[in-house]
């Protein structure tokens, strides 16, 4: 269950809640007591503006450091979901996904495409963005039975699996996180290669700066197949074009 | 400026540790009352999520 703890006043607090009809609990640390004894307060909040050319204001004073904490039945704290830049926000299907590993109705819709013994499909953890909101982009394989795709390590010579997003004004894409991959020997040849089978799922961050005008994404999923009956496949390369709209942020306009 | 900064922080020193218990918090919520959150949460798994302001 959700919890959200801010430096309001209760009014503040009631007002908002009515506005957007938001049924979950809202939490009043006004004087910031509580985000003061947890350690949250951000001491540095006049810099952290600064640094981006915004003139202080003394309301900031007060403001915690943006994030959330999991925590499990018993209330210990399984994981801290925090960024760098405290503009920076992950989505809540983010958070429920990759924090506790729930699936989430509320996505976009996946993009398909389908190459020599493989299916791809692509997803983002939303179908829209706002400024300095970071999304995940998933990229599901199915890959044959029989056959195997290479991962990381790799000999020389051969591709592994790669999964790409092209960069853009005002779009920032993070490393991508791979599964662990299966240490494997292939019969006549002295290296050690490590592969994936049936499906992977690889995931990257991708974020957007400012308000661009709806885009598509150019994914691109390059790997090289290997079967045990046919041998060593050409490298392919996948690519997928996956919408996203931008959304104006809540009580303001958007920023160009 | 339009790029996320980095301003280096550790965020592993930064609030509660992972593996420790969250503290107990007791706040009033957006309808004045006051709230427990770990009585509230009562044997489910939580959300904490801190923020800038809701009313700016």
């Amino acid at each position: 269950m959700p919890f959200a703890i801010s430096y309001d006043a209760v009014d503040v607090l009631t007002t908002f809640a009515a506005k957007h009809n938001i049924t979950y609990t809202l939490l009043s640390d006004e004087g910031s007591k509580v985000i003061r004894e947890l350690g949250l307060f951000n001491e540095n909040v006049f810099e952290h503006h600064a640094a981006y050319g915004i003139p202080k204001r003394d309301q900031c004073w007060g403001v915690p450091y943006p994030g959330v904490f999991l925590l499990d039945e018993q209330g210990y704290v399984l994981q801290k979901r925090f960024q760098q830049s405290y503009r920076e926000r992950e989505t809540g299907v983010a958070v429920l996904e990759r924090g506790f590993g729930l699936t989430s109705s509320v996505r976009g819709t996946p993009v398909h495409a389908q190459a020599q013994g493989i299916q791809v499909a692509a997803r983002l953890d939303s179908p829209t963005y706002r400024s300095f909101q970071r999304l995940w982009l998933t990229v599901d394989l199915d890959i044959d039975a029989g056959l195997h795709v290479y991962g990381q390590p790799i000999p020389e010579g051969f591709i592994p699996l790669t999964v790409e997003v092209t960069p853009g004004e005002g779009l920032i894409v993070g490393a991508p996180e791979f599964p662990p991959p299966t240490p494997h020997r292939l019969e006549g040849l002295d290296e050690e290669f490590y592969i994936y089978e049936g499906k992977v799922a690889v995931s990257l961050p991708l974020t957007f700066t400012h308000d661009a005008d709806d885009t598509l994404l150019q994914v691109a999923v390059r790997y090289q197949a290997w079967s045990d009956e046919l041998g060593c496949f050409m490298p392919q390369t996948v690519t997928l074009q996956v919408p996203v709209q931008v959304q104006d942020h809540i009580d303001r306009p958007r920023q160009r | 400026m339009t790029t996320p900064l980095d301003f280096g922080i550790d965020f592993t020193t930064i609030g509660p540790a992972v593996g420790e218990r969250f503290p107990d918090v007791i706040l009033p919520d957006q309808h004045g009352q006051r709230v427990n959150l770990h009585q509230v949460r009562n044997g489910r798994r939580a959300l904490v999520v801190f923020h800038r302001s809701a009313g700016w």
